[in-house]
Protein backbone atom coordinates (compact mmCIF):
# COMPACT_ATOMS: atom_id res chain seq x y z
CA UNK A 1 0.00 0.00 0.00
CA UNK A 2 1.46 3.50 -0.66
CA UNK A 3 1.41 5.95 1.33
CA UNK A 4 3.26 9.88 1.76
CA UNK A 5 6.39 10.00 3.53
CA UNK A 6 5.08 12.03 6.98
CA UNK A 7 8.82 14.12 6.45
CA UNK A 8 9.12 14.71 2.65
CA UNK A 9 6.42 13.56 1.31
CA UNK A 10 7.57 11.43 -0.97
CA UNK A 11 4.79 8.62 -1.73
CA UNK A 12 6.24 5.04 -1.02
CA UNK A 13 5.36 1.46 -0.39
CA UNK A 14 8.59 0.50 1.74
CA UNK A 15 9.07 1.07 5.13
CA UNK A 16 12.42 3.30 4.55
CA UNK A 17 11.46 6.60 2.24
CA UNK A 18 13.64 6.06 -1.27
CA UNK A 19 13.69 10.09 -0.88
CA UNK A 20 14.59 11.42 2.61
CA UNK A 21 15.64 7.48 3.69
CA UNK A 22 13.94 7.75 6.83
CA UNK A 23 11.13 5.10 8.55
CA UNK A 24 7.61 6.37 7.43
CA UNK A 25 6.31 4.68 10.83
CA UNK A 26 9.14 6.36 13.29
CA UNK A 27 7.77 8.08 16.00
CA UNK A 28 7.53 11.26 15.44
CA UNK A 29 6.60 15.26 16.51
CA UNK A 30 5.61 18.12 15.85
CA UNK A 31 7.95 21.12 15.30
CA UNK A 32 7.09 23.57 17.80
CA UNK A 33 8.83 26.15 15.19
CA UNK A 34 7.26 24.99 12.25
CA UNK A 35 4.96 22.85 12.86
CA UNK A 36 5.97 20.41 10.61
CA UNK A 37 5.96 16.46 11.26
CA UNK A 38 9.92 15.84 11.57
CA UNK A 39 11.50 12.14 13.75
CA UNK A 40 11.81 12.45 17.50
CA UNK A 41 14.95 10.59 17.15
CA UNK A 42 16.70 13.69 15.68
CA UNK A 43 18.34 15.97 17.59
CA UNK A 44 16.74 19.00 15.38
CA UNK A 45 13.99 19.59 12.98
CA UNK A 46 14.34 17.95 9.58
CA UNK A 47 12.99 20.99 7.56
CA UNK A 48 13.85 23.63 9.92
CA UNK A 49 16.55 23.10 11.90
CA UNK A 50 15.33 24.00 15.17
CA UNK A 51 16.38 21.67 18.54
CA UNK A 52 14.01 19.97 19.95
CA UNK A 53 12.95 20.91 23.80
CA UNK A 54 11.25 19.19 26.19
CA UNK A 55 8.13 20.13 27.96
CA UNK A 56 10.11 18.86 31.54
CA UNK A 57 12.62 21.48 30.59
CA UNK A 58 10.37 24.31 32.39
CA UNK A 59 7.43 21.82 34.09
CA UNK A 60 10.26 20.32 36.69
CA UNK A 61 11.50 23.80 37.83
CA UNK A 62 7.90 25.05 37.88
CA UNK A 63 6.87 22.17 39.99
CA UNK A 64 9.69 22.21 42.11
CA UNK A 65 9.51 25.81 42.88
CA UNK A 66 5.72 25.48 43.75
CA UNK A 67 6.55 22.97 46.85
CA UNK A 68 8.76 25.20 47.90
CA UNK A 69 6.88 27.89 47.92
CA UNK A 70 4.30 26.07 49.67
CA UNK A 71 7.28 25.26 52.65
CA UNK A 72 7.94 28.69 52.80
CA UNK A 73 4.79 30.08 53.22
CA UNK A 74 4.17 27.58 55.28
CA UNK A 75 7.30 27.70 57.99
CA UNK A 76 6.63 31.82 57.67
CA UNK A 77 2.98 31.82 58.81
CA UNK A 78 3.96 29.09 61.42
CA UNK A 79 6.94 31.60 62.83
CA UNK A 80 4.22 34.96 62.08
CA UNK A 81 2.16 33.30 64.84
CA UNK B 1 -0.68 9.38 67.53
CA UNK B 2 -3.23 10.33 70.87
CA UNK B 3 -5.94 8.65 71.73
CA UNK B 4 -8.76 9.68 74.28
CA UNK B 5 -10.24 7.06 76.83
CA UNK B 6 -13.19 9.67 78.27
CA UNK B 7 -14.25 6.90 80.72
CA UNK B 8 -10.51 5.70 81.67
CA UNK B 9 -11.08 4.62 85.36
CA UNK B 10 -7.83 5.44 86.83
CA UNK B 11 -9.00 6.25 90.22
CA UNK B 12 -12.06 4.27 90.99
CA UNK B 13 -13.99 6.47 89.11
CA UNK B 14 -14.70 7.06 85.66
CA UNK B 15 -11.85 10.05 85.30
CA UNK B 16 -10.39 10.23 81.73
CA UNK B 17 -7.20 10.28 80.32
CA UNK B 18 -5.45 10.55 76.82
CA UNK B 19 -2.82 7.60 75.54
CA UNK B 20 -0.26 8.77 73.59
CA UNK B 21 0.72 5.95 70.98
CA UNK B 22 3.80 5.90 68.80
CA UNK B 23 5.49 3.18 66.45
CA UNK B 24 8.64 1.09 66.97
CA UNK B 25 7.69 1.13 71.05
CA UNK B 26 8.62 -2.57 72.13
CA UNK B 27 9.45 -3.97 68.67
CA UNK B 28 9.64 -2.78 65.00
CA UNK B 29 6.38 -1.58 63.36
CA UNK B 30 4.91 -2.32 66.78
CA UNK B 31 2.38 0.44 68.25
CA UNK B 32 3.23 0.87 71.70
CA UNK B 33 1.91 3.08 74.74
CA UNK B 34 4.34 6.04 74.99
CA UNK B 35 2.71 7.97 77.98
CA UNK B 36 -0.54 8.41 79.19
CA UNK B 37 -2.20 11.93 80.48
CA UNK B 38 -3.57 10.53 83.62
CA UNK B 39 -5.61 12.73 86.10
CA UNK B 40 -2.71 12.37 88.68
CA UNK B 41 -0.67 14.03 85.64
CA UNK B 42 -2.85 16.25 85.67
CA UNK B 43 -3.13 17.19 89.23
CA UNK B 44 0.67 16.98 89.54
CA UNK B 45 1.36 19.68 86.59
CA UNK B 46 -1.04 22.17 88.80
CA UNK B 47 0.41 21.17 92.45
CA UNK B 48 3.15 24.07 91.90
CA UNK B 49 0.48 26.77 91.39
CA UNK B 50 -1.15 25.93 93.45
CA UNK B 51 -1.31 27.80 97.54
CA UNK B 52 -1.79 26.28 100.61
CA UNK B 53 -5.14 25.48 101.52
CA UNK B 54 -5.85 25.60 98.11
CA UNK B 55 -7.32 22.53 96.51
CA UNK B 56 -8.06 21.78 92.66
CA UNK B 57 -11.97 20.96 92.26
CA UNK B 58 -11.92 20.64 88.18
CA UNK B 59 -9.73 20.34 85.11
CA UNK B 60 -9.77 20.09 81.68
CA UNK B 61 -8.02 19.32 78.73
CA UNK B 62 -8.51 20.86 75.76
CA UNK B 63 -6.16 22.66 72.09
CA UNK B 64 -6.65 26.29 70.31
CA UNK B 65 -6.32 25.47 67.43
CA UNK B 66 -5.87 27.96 64.37
CA UNK B 67 -8.30 29.85 62.92
CA UNK B 68 -10.52 27.70 60.34
CA UNK B 69 -9.19 29.77 56.98
CA UNK B 70 -5.96 29.52 57.79
CA UNK B 71 -6.09 25.81 58.04
CA UNK B 72 -8.00 25.75 55.19
CA UNK B 73 -5.77 27.80 53.14
CA UNK B 74 -2.48 25.50 54.13
CA UNK B 75 -4.58 22.40 53.22
CA UNK B 76 -4.69 23.71 49.89
CA UNK B 77 -1.07 25.08 49.73
CA UNK B 78 -0.19 21.34 50.61
CA UNK B 79 -3.06 20.16 48.00
CA UNK B 80 -2.24 22.63 44.98
CA UNK B 81 1.57 21.89 44.00
CA UNK B 82 0.39 18.50 44.05
CA UNK B 83 -2.54 18.99 41.61
CA UNK B 84 -0.77 21.18 39.38
CA UNK B 85 2.12 19.02 39.26
CA UNK B 86 -0.30 15.62 38.64
CA UNK B 87 -1.65 18.44 35.67
CA UNK B 88 1.49 18.85 34.24
CA UNK B 89 3.05 15.79 33.82
CA UNK B 90 -0.22 14.23 32.35
CA UNK B 91 -0.43 13.26 28.72
CA UNK B 92 -3.79 13.36 26.73
CA UNK B 93 -3.67 10.94 24.45
CA UNK B 94 -6.19 10.29 21.28
CA UNK B 95 -6.11 6.95 19.47
CA UNK B 96 -7.41 5.98 16.53
CA UNK B 97 -7.52 2.77 14.90
CA UNK B 98 -8.20 1.99 10.76
CA UNK B 99 -8.14 -1.31 8.74
CA UNK B 100 -4.55 -1.25 8.36
CA UNK B 101 -3.04 1.04 11.58
CA UNK B 102 -3.36 2.10 15.01
CA UNK B 103 -2.68 5.78 15.48
CA UNK B 104 -1.65 7.64 18.78
CA UNK B 105 -1.84 11.33 18.63
CA UNK B 106 -0.19 12.84 21.88
CA UNK B 107 -2.11 15.92 21.94
CA UNK B 108 -2.05 19.45 23.39
CA UNK B 109 -4.16 19.22 26.21
CA UNK B 110 -7.81 17.65 27.40
CA UNK B 111 -9.17 20.91 24.81
CA UNK B 112 -7.24 21.20 22.65
CA UNK B 113 -6.42 18.58 19.59
CA UNK B 114 -3.47 19.59 18.38
CA UNK B 115 -0.82 16.82 17.96
CA UNK B 116 2.97 17.52 19.38
CA UNK B 117 3.67 13.87 18.98
CA UNK B 118 2.25 11.20 16.57
CA UNK B 119 3.20 6.88 17.19
CA UNK B 120 1.86 4.63 14.28
CA UNK B 121 1.59 0.95 14.43
CA UNK B 122 0.59 -1.26 11.37
CA UNK B 123 -1.82 -4.05 13.13
CA UNK B 124 0.86 -6.58 10.84
CA UNK B 125 4.31 -4.44 13.37
CA UNK B 126 1.64 -5.38 16.40
CA UNK B 127 1.11 -9.16 15.86
CA UNK B 128 4.87 -9.26 16.73
CA UNK B 129 4.67 -6.64 19.63
CA UNK B 130 3.65 -7.66 23.36
CA UNK B 131 0.66 -5.61 23.52
CA UNK B 132 -1.36 -5.64 26.91
CA UNK B 133 -4.64 -4.72 27.34
CA UNK B 134 -7.26 -4.99 30.50
CA UNK B 135 -10.45 -3.41 31.37
CA UNK B 136 -11.53 -2.41 34.54
CA UNK B 137 -14.44 -0.55 36.41
CA UNK B 138 -13.82 2.46 34.98
CA UNK B 139 -10.42 2.24 32.77
CA UNK B 140 -9.07 0.33 29.75
CA UNK B 141 -5.52 0.11 29.77
CA UNK B 142 -3.39 -0.42 26.64
CA UNK B 143 0.77 -1.23 27.04
CA UNK B 144 2.76 -1.66 24.08
CA UNK B 145 5.84 -2.71 25.58
CA UNK B 146 8.30 -2.39 22.64
CA UNK B 147 11.57 -0.17 23.12
CA UNK B 148 11.56 1.62 20.04
CA UNK B 149 7.84 2.50 20.14
CA UNK B 150 6.41 2.38 23.62
CA UNK B 151 2.97 3.00 24.68
CA UNK B 152 1.14 3.31 27.89
CA UNK B 153 -2.09 5.10 28.73
CA UNK B 154 -5.48 4.64 30.53
CA UNK B 155 -9.10 5.60 29.02
CA UNK B 156 -11.77 6.62 31.61
CA UNK B 157 -15.39 5.49 30.68
CA UNK B 158 -16.16 8.78 31.97
CA UNK B 159 -15.17 11.17 29.00
CA UNK B 160 -17.96 9.87 26.56
CA UNK B 161 -20.47 7.65 26.27
CA UNK B 162 -18.67 6.24 23.64
CA UNK B 163 -15.05 6.04 25.07
CA UNK B 164 -15.32 3.10 26.81
CA UNK B 165 -16.56 0.94 23.58
CA UNK B 166 -14.47 2.21 21.68
CA UNK B 167 -11.36 1.95 23.76
CA UNK B 168 -12.47 -1.49 24.38
CA UNK B 169 -12.77 -2.31 20.78
CA UNK B 170 -9.44 -0.97 19.57
CA UNK B 171 -7.75 -2.73 23.04
CA UNK B 172 -9.58 -6.12 21.63
CA UNK B 173 -7.98 -5.86 18.03
CA UNK B 174 -4.70 -4.84 18.72
CA UNK B 175 -4.16 -7.30 21.16
CA UNK B 176 -5.48 -9.91 18.44
CA UNK B 177 -3.82 -13.39 17.88
CA UNK B 178 -0.56 -12.93 18.12
CA UNK B 179 2.10 -14.44 14.94
CA UNK B 180 3.27 -18.20 15.37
Amino acid sequence: MERPCPFCGATTKRELCPACGRSVTARRIVCASCQKQTPKDEKACCHCGQTHKSDLRWKIPLIITLFVLAAVITILIEFAR
Amino acid sequence: MVIGAPSANVDNFSDGAAYVYARNQGGSNNWGQMAKLTEEKIKGAFQPQLQDGEELTHWAFGVKQPNIFLIMFLFLLAILPGAIATALLTKNYLIGLTGRRFIILHIKGFSNAAPKEIIEYSLDELRNMKVHTSTGGIFTHIHIDDPNKPFKAKFHRAFSKTNRPHAMAIAEAISGPKAA
